[in-house]
C-alpha cells in the first residue's frame, strides 16, 4: 500500500513536471511555428551585355535574419525566460558597408543605427535618444572612415554623431554652445580618410560643407537655383575616386563635382519615361564606374553611365523579393553587392552586380 | 486537476489560431509569488503562495467589421504578481464585443466582473479612502443608420458593486439600470431628434461620517424629450429642444416625486466673419424640481426640500460679439430672469461686456478675459457689479520654464436668482534643467461659495514638487488641504451641487483635512525599478452633531526586474486606516511579498 502511494506520488509529480514543461515549451514552439515563413522565390538574375549579370541575394530585417544559430543553453533560457525582443528596421533610411563587411543602417523610426554582421552572425544597435547631452534623435545618412568609425547625421538636432567601430560614442560634431546644432538639416555624409575630410550636405541651405576631422568648416559650396553648381534640397553624397557626387533631389539630377567643389557633369533628367528621374534618393557607383541612382517614386534602381544613358533598371513597386516600395539609400560595397534600403517594406535587399572589373576609376 | 488546468492552458499554444472563419490570439501572464501578510484585525495574519494569470483572447468572426471580441480574464491578481498593484487578491474578467461594426447596424455589448478587487470611497481634494469588494457592469448598444432614414440609436446599462471600508465596519453597496433610445432625422433642411431615457439607481452608504442617518437610498429617472434645428440665414442656426423628465427618490422612507418640463430655444447668426449674434430663451415649469434633479445626478438624495412645490422659472439672453483684431475679441450680452419660489416672484437683470485678449509679452504669452455685468433684482435695492477674469502667462526665463495662471469672479449668478456665487482659483508651476539634474514644482489652490452666505465655502490648496538626477533617483512630494460642504453618496463625498442653503443641513457633511505624500523612484540600472511611496491624509466630518476623525496612511516599496518575458517582483505594502465612529482601532494590514510572473505569446 505505502509502495502504491509512493508510485502514486511520484506520477502526480511527474506529471506535473510534464505538465509544466509543455506550459513553458508550447508557446516557444507556437512562436517558432507562427515565425515560418512561405517560401518567395527569388527574382529571376538579369542578363546585361558582355556577360554582366545582376543576381538578387538576400534580404534581412531583423537582428534574427541574421544571428547564430543558438546553442542549448541559450535555448533553454529562451524556454524559461521567453526569446530577448529582437530588434527589427522601422523605418530605415541609409546604408552604408564598412571595411569588414558589416552592413550599418539608419533608422529614424526607432532613433538609431543598426549594425549587421552578415559574416560574424551578430548584430548591434546604436543609440543616444535618451541621452541628456547631445542625444541622438533623427540619425538620417551614414559613412564609414577608414578605420570604420560611424559618422551618422541627425536631421533633426542638426549634428554629426561619431561612433567607433564598436558603436561607443565618440563626439559630436556641430554641437554648439546651449546644446543647437551648427547645421540646418544635415543629410548626406562622406569621408574621405586620407585627406581628412568630411563632406556634409545642408539641405535647407542649399550647400555641401567640407569640414576636418575636427569638425571645422574648411569650405562650403553651393547655393539654391537650377544652374549647373547650384541645387534645390541636396540629399546624399557619395564619394568615388576623384568625384563627389551629389543627389540634388528637387532639379531631379545627380551632380559631379571634384573635391574642391568645382562642378563636373551631371545626370538625370524630370520625365515619366524610362531613364528619367523624378525621385533621386540615393546614389552609388559600381566597378565599372557606372552610376545607380535609386528612384522612390517609381520604386527602381536605374543604372547609366557617365553619359547619363540608362544602362539597365531592376527593382518595381512591390513587396517580393527584388521589388521596392520607397526605396531610399544604397551603398554599393568593393564586392559590386548592392544593399539597397526598401524603407516601405522594412528591409535591406542585397543585389550582386557580375560585371568586367576595371583596375582604376578615373572618372571623366 | 492543477495538470488538467496547466494543459489546458498550454493546449492553445498548438491550437489553430484560426478556425473556419473564426480568428483569434490568446497572449498573458502567468504569475506565482509568496505573500505573508498580518495585520491587527482577527485572521488578518496568513502567508501563502498562490497562482495568478491574466489573459487577453481578442479576434474576429469573418471580418474585424462583422463580429470582434476582447475576453481579458484574470485571476488573483495582487502586488506579487501584477501591475494590479491591489491589496486583495483580485480576480474577474472584461468582455467587450462589436458586432456588424461596418454595417448600418452595429451594435456592442460588454461586461465586467470582479471579486474582491480595491476600489475608492472619494473625498473631494483629499486621498481616498481604500476600499475592497466585488462589482459587476453590462452594457448593450444597438444602431441603426440608414441612409436617408431616421437614425436610432438603443442602449442598456446596469451594474452592482458591493464593498468594504477598511477600518469600517459598515458596508456600502450601489446599483444602477439604465436605458436610452435616440432618433434622428433631417426633413426639408430640418434635423429633428427624439429621445428617451429611464434609469434607477440604488445605494447603501456606508455610516463612516454618520451613524444616525438610515443609509439606503432609491432614486428613479425618466426623461423624454423632443429637439428641432434648421440653419438660417447669414451664416446661422436655429435650435429649440423640449424635455420632460419624471423623478423620484427614497431616502429615510421619504418619498418625493417630480415631474419638470423645460422648453430652451437658441439662434444664431454671423453677418461677417467678425459680427456674431445669439439668442437664447428657456423655461422650466419646475424650479425647485431642477435643484433636486441635480442632487440625484450628483448621486445623493435629499429629504425634506418638496419638489413639488408650485416654482418656475424663465430666461431670455442676447450676447453681440465682435473681434476688433484676431486676438482681441469682445461681447456685450443683456440676460432677463424671472423665477416663482416659495409662493415669492423673483426678477432679475443682468448686462454686461467681456473683452478676451491674447498677446506676447516680455518674452512669453499672455492670455486674458475679462468679463463685467451689472445685476439687478426686481422690487428691491439690489445691485450688484458682477466681474470675473481669467489670466494665463508662460514663459521661459534663464533656462527656467514657468506658467501662471489665475481667475477670480463676483457675484455669478445661479441657479437661484437669489444666490451669486465668487470664487478665485490660482496655479502656477516652474521647472529646470541642469544637465541631469531636474526640478519641478507647482502650487494650485481655489475657493468657492455663495456671495455672503457664511459656511457655504469650499475651498482647496495643492502643492507638488519633484526633484530628479538622471535615472539614478526621482523624489517627489506633495501636500492638500481641502474643506467644505459635500454630500454622502455611494461613491463617496461629492461637493454640493446647489446652493447648499436649501439643503436641509442634516442632509450636508461638513469636511475639512490634509494630506501629504512622498515618494523615491530609480532605475539604476535598465529594467530594474526600484519604488517607495508614502501617503498620509487626516480629515475631520461633522454632520448631524456628531464630530468624526477618520485617517489613511498607506506605504508601498517595490523592486521589480524584468529579464526578457520575465518580471520578479518584490515589495511591503503596509496600509492604515480608521474611522472614529466607527467604534473599530484603525485597521492596520501588512503584507511582504515576492513574485515571478511570464508573459506568453500563445497565438
Amino acid at each position: 500500500m505505502v509502495q502504491l502511494l509512493l508510485t502514486s506520488r511520484r506520477l502526480r509529480s511527474a506529471a506535473l513536471l510534464l505538465a509544466g514543461i509543455a506550459l513553458l515549451v508550447a508557446p516557444v514552439w507556437a512562436t517558432r511555428k507562427s515565425k515560418d515563413r512561405p517560401a518567395t522565390p527569388a527574382p529571376p538574375d538579369i542578363l546585361l551585355a558582355g556577360g554582366r549579370k545582376l543576381v538578387w541575394e538576400r534580404s534581412f530585417d531583423s537582428e534574427t535574419d541574421i544571428r547564430q544559430k543558438r546553442g542549448f543553453w541559450n535555448k533553454l533560457v529562451d524556454v524559461i525566460a521567453g526569446e530577448p525582443e529582437f530588434r527589427t528596421l522601422v523605418r530605415p533610411y541609409s546604408v552604408a558597408v564598412d571595411s569588414r563587411g558589416r552592413v550599418i543602417v539608419t533608422d529614424p523610426g526607432v532613433s538609431g543605427v543598426h549594425i549587421f554582421d552578415l559574416t560574424e552572425q551578430k548584430y548591434k544597435f546604436i543609440e543616444r535618444k535618451e541621452k541628456d547631452k547631445d542625444p541622438m534623435l533623427t540619425p538620417q545618412c551614414v559613412a564609414v572612415d577608414a578605420q570604420d568609425n560611424i559618422y551618422v547625421t541627425d536631421s533633426d538636432t542638426g549634428k554629426i554623431f561619431v561612433f567607433d567601430r564598436n558603436g561607443k560614442y565618440q563626439r559630436a560634431i556641430g554641437s554648439l554652445k546651449g546644446g543647437e546644432g551648427y547645421f540646418k538639416r544635415p543629410t548626406g555624409i562622406a569621408v574621405e580618410s586620407a585627406a581628412d575630410r568630411i563632406y556634409v550636405t545642408d539641405t535647407l541651405r542649399d550647400k555641401v560643407f567640407v569640414l576636418d576631422m575636427q569638425g571645422s568648416v574648411l569650405q562650403s559650396f553651393g547655393k539654391r537655383g537650377q544652374a549647373e553648381g547650384e541645387f534645390n534640397f541636396p540629399t546624399e553624397l557619395r564619394l568615388d575616386g576623384p568625384n563627389l557626387l551629389v543627389v540634388d533631389a528637387m532639379n531631379f539630377r545627380v551632380q559631379v563635382f571634384d573635391r574642391t567643389g568645382t562642378f563636373r557633369y551631371a545626370i538625370g533628367k524630370i520625365g515619366s519615361s524610362t531613364g528619367a528621374v523624378f525621385r533621386p534618393k540615393a546614389v552609388g557607383v559600381d566597378s565599372e564606374g557606372d552610376l545607380y541612382v535609386v528612384d522612390a517614386l517609381w520604386s527602381v534602381v536605374q543604372a547609366f553611365n557617365r553619359h547619363g544613358e540608362l544602362l539597365y533598371y531592376f527593382g518595381g513597386k512591390g513587396t517580393l523579393p527584388g521589388q521596392f516600395q520607397l526605396p531610399s539609400g544604397m551603398f554599393i560595397d568593393h564586392d559590386d553587392r548592392i544593399f539597397v534600403v526598401d524603407s516601405f517594406n522594412r528591409r535591406i535587399q542585397v543585389f550582386h552586380f557580375y560585371g568586367v572589373k576595371k583596375t582604376s576609376k578615373d572618372g571623366l | 486537476m492543477a495538470v488538467a488546468g496547466m494543459l489546458l492552458l498550454a493546449w492553445p499554444a498548438v491550437a489553430q489560431v484560426q478556425l473556419g472563419e473564426l480568428s483569434s490570439n490568446l497572449n498573458g501572464t502567468i504569475s506565482t509569488g509568496y505573500t505573508d501578510n498580518w495585520g491587527n484585525m482577527p485572521d488578518a495574519s496568513a502567508h501563502n503562495w498562490t497562482v495568478g494569470g491574466s489573459g487577453t483572447l481578442s479576434g474576429f468572426y469573418y471580418s474585424p467589421n462583422f463580429v470582434s471580441y476582447t475576453v481579458s480574464p484574470y485571476l488573483n491578481q495582487s502586488r506579487a504578481n501584477s501591475n494590479f498593484q491591489s491589496i486583495s487578491d483580485a480576480s474577474g474578467v472584461n468582455f467587450s464585443s462589436n458586432i456588424f461594426g461596418g454595417s448600418h447596424f452595429p451594435g456592442s455589448i460588454s461586461y465586467a466582473k470582479a471579486y474582491n478587487s480595491e476600489g475608492n470611497f472619494a473625498i473631494p481634494g483629499l486621498a481616498n479612502f481604500t476600499t475592497h469588494g466585488d462589482s459587476d457592469t453590462f452594457g448593450i448598444s444597438w444602431n441603426a443608420m440608414l441612409p436617408d432614414a431616421p437614425s436610432l440609436s438603443i442602449g442598456y446599462q446596469q451594474g452592482t458593486s458591493q464593498y468594504s471600508i477598511y477600518g469600517s465596519n459598515d458596508d456600502g453597496s450601489s446599483s444602477f439600470r439604465s436605458f436610452n433610445v435616440r432618433s434622428g432625422y433631417t426633413v426639408l433642411g430640418f434635423n429633428l431628434g427624439a429621445y428617451y431615457a429611464t434609469g434607477v439607481g440604488n445605494a447603501l452608504i456606508p455610516q463612516i461620517a454618520d451613524i444616525q442617518q438610515e443609509t439606503e437610498t432609491h432614486s428613479n429617472n425618466s426623461d423624454y424629450g423632443f429637439t428641432l434645428g434648421h440653419v438660417l440665414p447669414l451664416r446661422g442656426s436655429f435650435t429649440a429642444g423640449i424635455n420632460r423628465a419624471d423623478i423620484s427618490s427614497d431616502y429615510l422612507g421619504d418619498n418625493n416625486n417630480a415631474t419638470i418640463d423645460t422648453i430652451n430655444t437658441s439662434a444664431s447668426i454671423q453677418p461677417t466673419n467678425k459680427l456674431h449674434f445669439s439668442f437664447g430663451a428657456g423655461y422650466s415649469d419646475n424650479l425647485t424640481g431642477q435643484l433636486f434633479q441635480s442632487v440625484i445626478a450628483s448621486g445623493g438624495v435629499v429629504p425634506g426640500l418638496n419638489p413639488n412645490q408650485k416654482s418656475h422659472s424663465m430666461d431670455f439672453t442676447g450676447i453681440a460679439s465682435y473681434a476688433f483684431l484676431s486676438n482681441l475679441q469682445t461681447s456685450v450680452f443683456g440676460e432677463r430672469r424671472t423665477q416663482y419660489f416659495l409662493g415669492e416672484n423673483y426678477g432679475a437683470n443682468s448686462y454686461g461686456g467681456s473683452a478676451t485678449y491674447g498677446h506676447s509679452l516680455l518674452g512669453g504669452n499672455f492670455n486674458s478675459s475679462v468679463t463685467l455685468s451689472d445685476n439687478t433684482v426686481d422690487n428691491s435695492n439690489v445691485n450688484a457689479l458682477g466681474f470675473s477674469t481669467t489670466v494665463n502667462y508662460t514663459r521661459q526665463f534663464f533656462g527656467w520654464v514657468g506658467s501662471g495662471s489665475f481667475s477670480y469672479s463676483q457675484n455669478v449668478q445661479t441657479l437661484l436668482i437669489t444666490y451669486m456665487s465668487s470664487s478665485y482659483n490660482y496655479s502656477g508651476s516652474v521647472r529646470h534643467r541642469w544637465g541631469r539634474l531636474t526640478f519641478g514644482a507647482g502650487a494650485s489652490a481655489g475657493r468657492t461659495g455663495l456671495t455672503e452666505v457664511a459656511g457655504t465655502q469650499s475651498s482647496s490648496q495643492s502643492y507638488n514638487a519633484s526633484i530628479g538626477y538622471s535615472r539614478w533617483i526621482t523624489a517627489t512630494g506633495s501636500y492638500g488641504k481641502s474643506s467644505g460642504n459635500a454630500l454622502q453618496t455611494g461613491a463617496g463625498l461629492v461637493i454640493v451641487p446647489v446652493p447648499s442653503p436649501l439643503l436641509p443641513p442634516s442632509d450636508l457633511i461638513l469636511f475639512g483635512g490634509r494630506s501629504y505624500s512622498f515618494g523615491l523612484g530609480s532605475t539604476p540600472v535598465k529594467k530594474l525599478i526600484i519604488s517607495a511611496a508614502y501617503a498620509k491624509s487626516n480629515n475631520n466630518m461633522f454632520a448631524d452633531s456628531l464630530a468624526s476623525n477618520n485617517n489613511n496612511e498607506a506605504f508601498n516599496a517595490l523592486i521589480q526586474y524584468n529579464f526578457r518575458k520575465m518580471y520578479f517582483t518584490g515589495g511591503y505594502s503596509r496600509l492604515d486606516q480608521g474611522f472614529s465612529l466607527s467604534g473599530l482601532p484603525p485597521q492596520m494590514l501588512s503584507s511582504f511579498y515576492v513574485g515571478v510572473s511570464r508573459w506568453f505569446n500563445f497565438f
